[in-house]
């Protein structure tokens, strides 16, 4: 049986509660719906897009929200900051906390791009029509929407990159502990002890 | 290739108006190169 | 500095038969340029908005040219000039309709050389898209139509997305209400659509006024037997009576029994991207007499969702009565 919000049981080893799955979900559902329907018309296969676009884009600004307020104050924000032992950890090969560096970096990364990418899209709403306002062209020069525009063109085509690694991670046979843990919550105590340093992700008092 | 997509302004400046789509191959040649790159060094140099 | 009327140089090139004409294609891609009559290319080549590599007359390519009876209706090649369709016996008889509305075309002169093809093909007459601005429908991220200041007087009252643009050809509404097909070649194949998918909006694409794509040619349109015969009517009003394109035009079908309407098909030109044909009205007159309630009933219903922009509203009364007019007085 699946652990819900905080209850482990003997054997599971909770890594992820299911509000931050089902947050990692929607975002994912977000993500994917975003470059579907603002890149597949470009290569060729036409749709009405632009509404799918924009509210699925107003979902996902909601989500990022609630999730960096769940995370500041929530959980430990530290164990997705890139530390010393991380460096240390390339020489010797030491195990991970809670996430290893390559982890940090990729979520570091992917927040700069998803961030930009709500932040240029929120402006760029002001441009088309919603039912709560006109749009109006006017807010900046040709030349300041075009950098924002292209902003958002960046984010969208590096999106695309950053997710074909990511699924080739969550895919490969090493990884598929962290990959189960995504669906179920939790990992067994003997992948604990073989990937991770107790001492840098004290699983039990996080649970 | 270009970078970027332009276009004349009502005021006859070049002006940028988005990135050039037709880099859109090169990002996917990117994801792939180091899905191809890490999935080769972790046969040749298996993990103990 | 933007020089007007000289066009830029281009390789023209004028097959004989379709295949030439796809393998042409396909070597270009996206450089090339079908031209048929060119009453519309003439305009892009000279303001030099538009510079292709290659320019491919379709012209000289004779099966895409005349008009034949078939089984289930009747097939109009796209290279055929309005100038044949308006005095073609057949049409005449059969789709008065067509002929009435490409009558409506522009001159003599350009019905005598334009094509249907070219004229259900041809791009948006929005004055900011033909001066060369970038706006949304030249690929770039403004609409300058659709501002405090931007004069909107001939733009959309439905389906505007970001782009305002309406389709200005008189022959795309009457294909519309004759449920025309249109057949797309390319080297890969040949396709055939209904004009709901031939015209598409810029919800869909805002770069292009019809579905075919670059590589495709427009060879055939189709009319089917279902409506031939039925009562039609067609109206425009521009500004001239001549030589202008229309603000608003009305081109209706009506299918009548013993005095009740069985089915038609009403669509309205120059008020949306796509031929606005009013599906909502065609399933409240269904079955209703055919009188003088039942005309006014469907131009009061026609309008209800226009979304008028700063200088177009004078279009929903206009709109309205020739929807009204097109209802009364269809006839056989
Ligand atoms: C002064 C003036 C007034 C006009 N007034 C009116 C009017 O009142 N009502 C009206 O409806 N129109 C009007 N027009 C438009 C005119 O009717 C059309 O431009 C003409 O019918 C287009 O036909 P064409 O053969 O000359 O097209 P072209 O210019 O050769 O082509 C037009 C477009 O269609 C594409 N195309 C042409 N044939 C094919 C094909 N077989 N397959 C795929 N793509 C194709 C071309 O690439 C091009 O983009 C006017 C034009 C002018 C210049
Ligand atoms: C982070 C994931 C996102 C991706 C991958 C993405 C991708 C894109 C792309 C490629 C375009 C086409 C831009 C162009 O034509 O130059 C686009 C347009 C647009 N996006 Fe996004 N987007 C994302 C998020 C958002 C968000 C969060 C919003 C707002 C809530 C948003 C709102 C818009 C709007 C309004 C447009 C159309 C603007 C116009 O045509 O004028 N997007 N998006």
């Amino acid at each position: 049986m699946s652990s819900h919000a905080g209850s482990v049981q003997a054997g599971q080893i909770q890594r992820h509660k299911l509000v931050d799955r089902l947050y990692h979900w929607v975002m994912a559902v977000c993500i994917l719906t975003l470059l579907a329907t603002s890149l597949l018309p470009i290569i060729g296969w036409k749709f009405a897009w632009l509404a799918i676009h924009w509210v699925t884009g107003l979902v996902l600004t909601v989500a990022v929200l609630f999730h960096i307020v769940r995370a500041l104050f929530f959980q430990k924000p530290m164990s997705m900051v890139v530390d010393g032992q991380d460096l240390q950890n390339l020489g010797s090969g030491g195990r991970p906390g809670k996430y290893n560096l390559a982890q940090k970096l990729y979520h570091l990364a992917i927040a700069v791009l998803i961030l930009s990418g709500i932040a240029s899209g929120l402006v760029m709403l002001r441009k088309i029509d919603t039912p709560w306002w006109r749009r109006d062209p006017y807010w900046f020069s040709d030349s300041s929407w075009g950098v924002i525009y292209s902003a958002h063109d960046f984010v969208a085509m590096s999106l695309v990159t950053m997710i074909i690694i990511h699924v080739y991670f969550a895919l490969r046979p090493d990884e598929w502990h962290l990959t189960r843990s995504m669906f179920r919550g939790w990992i067994t105590p003997k992948e604990y002890k073989d990937h991770f340093d107790p001492k840098r992700w004290n699983a039990e008092e996080e649970a | 290739m270009e970078l970027f997509r332009y276009a004349t302004s009502v005021y006859g400046d070049k002006v940028i108006i988005g990135a050039s789509f037709d880099l859109l191959q090169w990002f996917v040649g990117a994801g792939v190169a180091a899905v191809l790159a890490h999935a080769i060094f972790k046969w040749i140099v298996p993990s103990h | 500095m933007i020089v007007k009327d000289i066009m830029a140089p281009f390789e023209l090139y004028q097959p004989a038969q379709l295949k030439d004409a796809f393998s042409l294609l396909d070597s270009f891609g996206k450089d090339a340029w079908k031209m048929a009559g060119g009453y519309d290319s003439l305009d892009w080549f000279k303001d030099r908005i538009v510079r292709p590599q290659a320019v491919i007359d379709l012209t000289g390519i004779a099966e895409m040219k005349g008009i034949k009876e078939t089984p289930d209706g009747v097939e109009i090649g796209a290279l055929t000039t309005l100038s044949e369709i308006e005095n073609n016996p057949i049409i005449k008889a059969k789709y008065r309709l067509l002929a009435d509305a490409v009558s409506h075309v522009a001159s003599p002169q350009i019905r005598n050389h334009g094509t249907i093809g070219g004229n259900a093909s041809q791009n948006a007459r929005c004055l900011y898209f033909r001066y060369g601005l970038p706006c949304y429908r030249a690929g770039g991220n403004t609409c300058f139509a659709d501002t405090p200041e931007g004069i909107n007087r001939e733009h959309a009252l439905f389906g505007a997305d970001r782009c305002v643009a309406v389709t200005s050809s008189d022959g795309a509404p009457a294909l519309t209400a004759l449920d025309a097909k249109f057949v797309l070649q390319s080297s890969s194949g040949q396709r055939v659509i209904g004009a709901e998918e031939f015209f598409v909006g810029p919800n869909v694409d805002i770069l292009h006024l019809t579905a075919a794509k670059p590589e495709e040619i427009l060879t055939t349109i189709r009319l089917p037997s279902a409506w031939a015969g039925k009562n039609f009517y067609f109206e425009k009003v521009a500004d001239r009576n001549v030589w202008d394109f229309p603000l608003v035009n009305v081109a209706a079908a009506i299918s009548v029994q013993n005095g009740a309407i069985r089915e038609s098909r009403i669509v309205v030109g120059g008020v949306s991207a796509v031929p606005h044909r009013l599906t909502q009205v065609e399933g409240i007159i269904q079955g209703k007499a055919l009188e003088e309630g039942t005309a006014t009933l469907a131009g009061q219903s026609s309008t209800r969702d226009a979304r008028p922009l700063n200088y177009n509203g004078f279009k929903i009364p206009l709109m309205a009565s020739l929807v009204t007019r097109a209802v009364r007085n269809a006839t056989a």
